[in-house]
């Protein structure tokens, strides 16, 4: 547009022209720099350990937060308020697992907060239910992505050598379990990497959203120090975000993560001991 | 989201559990948001409530965890008695 705008009569719209591109530019930096803290302070937790990683993510929580209010309304705002979400995850994933608390329990504590943070984040950026995938899925569609998300947990399970979360033989527990692991891991995961994250990315570099949010699902995922899973992670990431994209709706991605961290952590390993 | 690298270094007793200083970090960032939000609240300026949604997205789910981390502190302690 500013070679044909430069070369025509119309001067001031060559310079509009240059003056959005520059800003853009200027947006793509601050985003960029924005996703090296983030990274940097994951680096930090798994090199540094524990204690300095969640230091580390509570400064940055600290530094996007602020950001985020001076930078309201733009999409650097839009994105340093979508991206706090993610040190949020991971001092709440330090502070809050125990080891006197059954390991299912951990999923609930740490994703409903995640939830809340992602609606309230996906509310400040301006962004309502249905622009981040929360509508009525197809149902066909739904149910084979459920299916695809079985067989992927068999292979997750395989991956990671899974053994069961549920502590004992219990129905109700078993029950209250998978609860726990469908909203806390499935639907926190799913709202803020396919719905708040890959919405905000695509509003900033159109087309490459899939890639940006399969990036920081990853990422977040460096600390189970598995090369084979993380790899595995990185290519689910990327078919949950084309699904995504091509239906509109969370839903389908949903059942297939859902299916795939139930079957993975209650199902395969109970059957295949 | 709970990976090897955590599981692995958990506390393992109600002590080292007190002496962990994540769950004390975490209260000590909550303050200072609500501090903070205070702050903004009594400025009463259309800049200020901008910042009081921004400070909500961590105040409220910090909070949660926080109310979980007391829980599972007292959960611990409480058998010592």
């Amino acid at each position: 547009l500013a070679d044909r705008a430069g070369a025509g009569p119309w001067p001031r719209l060559a310079r509009l022209a240059r003056i959005e591109s520059r800003a853009r530019a200027v947006t793509l930096v601050r985003v960029a720099g924005m996703l090296a803290v983030v990274g940097l302070a994951e680096a930090t937790f798994l090199l540094a350990g524990l204690v300095t990683g969640a230091l580390a993510a509570l400064a940055v929580l600290a530094v996007l937060l602020a950001l985020a209010g001076v930078h309201r309304g733009l999409p650097e705002g839009r994105a340093a308020i979508a991206l706090s979400v993610l040190p949020l995850l991971r001092v709440l994933s330090i502070s809050l697992p125990s080891i006197l608390v059954p390991q299912w329990i951990w999923h609930a504590e740490i994703g409903i907060p995640v939830i809340v943070a992602t609606a309230l984040a996906a509310r400040l950026a301006g962004l309502g239910a249905s622009e981040i995938g929360v509508r009525r899925p197809e149902a066909l569609e739904t149910i084979v992505a459920a299916g695809a998300g079985l067989l992927l947990g068999l292979v997750a399970a395989r991956i990671t050598d899974a053994v069961t979360i549920v502590s004992d033989r219990s129905i109700l527990t078993a029950a209250l379990a998978s609860l726990a692991v469908i909203i806390g891991a499935a639907a926190a995961e799913e709202l803020l990497f396919r719905g708040l994250l890959l919405r905000v990315a695509e509003g900033i570099v159109a087309g490459s959203g899939i890639a940006a949010s399969a990036l920081l699902s990853t990422l977040m995922y460096v600390a189970t120090l598995n090369p084979r899973y993380i790899v595995f992670i990185a290519a689910v990431s990327l078919v949950l975000g084309v699904i995504t994209r091509r239906s509109g709706s969370l839903g389908p991605a949903l059942a297939c993560h859902a299916t795939l961290v139930w079957s993975q952590l209650i199902l395969w390993p109970a059957l295949l001991g | 989201m709970v990976d090897a690298q955590i599981a692995s270094h958990l506390p393992g007793t109600p002590l080292q559990s007190l002496a962990f200083p994540v769950d004390g970090w975490v209260a000590g960032f909550l303050i200072a948001l609500l501090c903070i939000r205070l702050l903004l609240t009594a400025a009463k300026s259309p800049t200020a409530r901008t910042g009081l949604r921004v400070i909500d997205v961590a105040v409220v789910p910090l909070f949660i965890g926080f109310a979980a981390i007391v829980y599972g502190r007292i959960q611990e302690i409480l058998p010592l008695g």
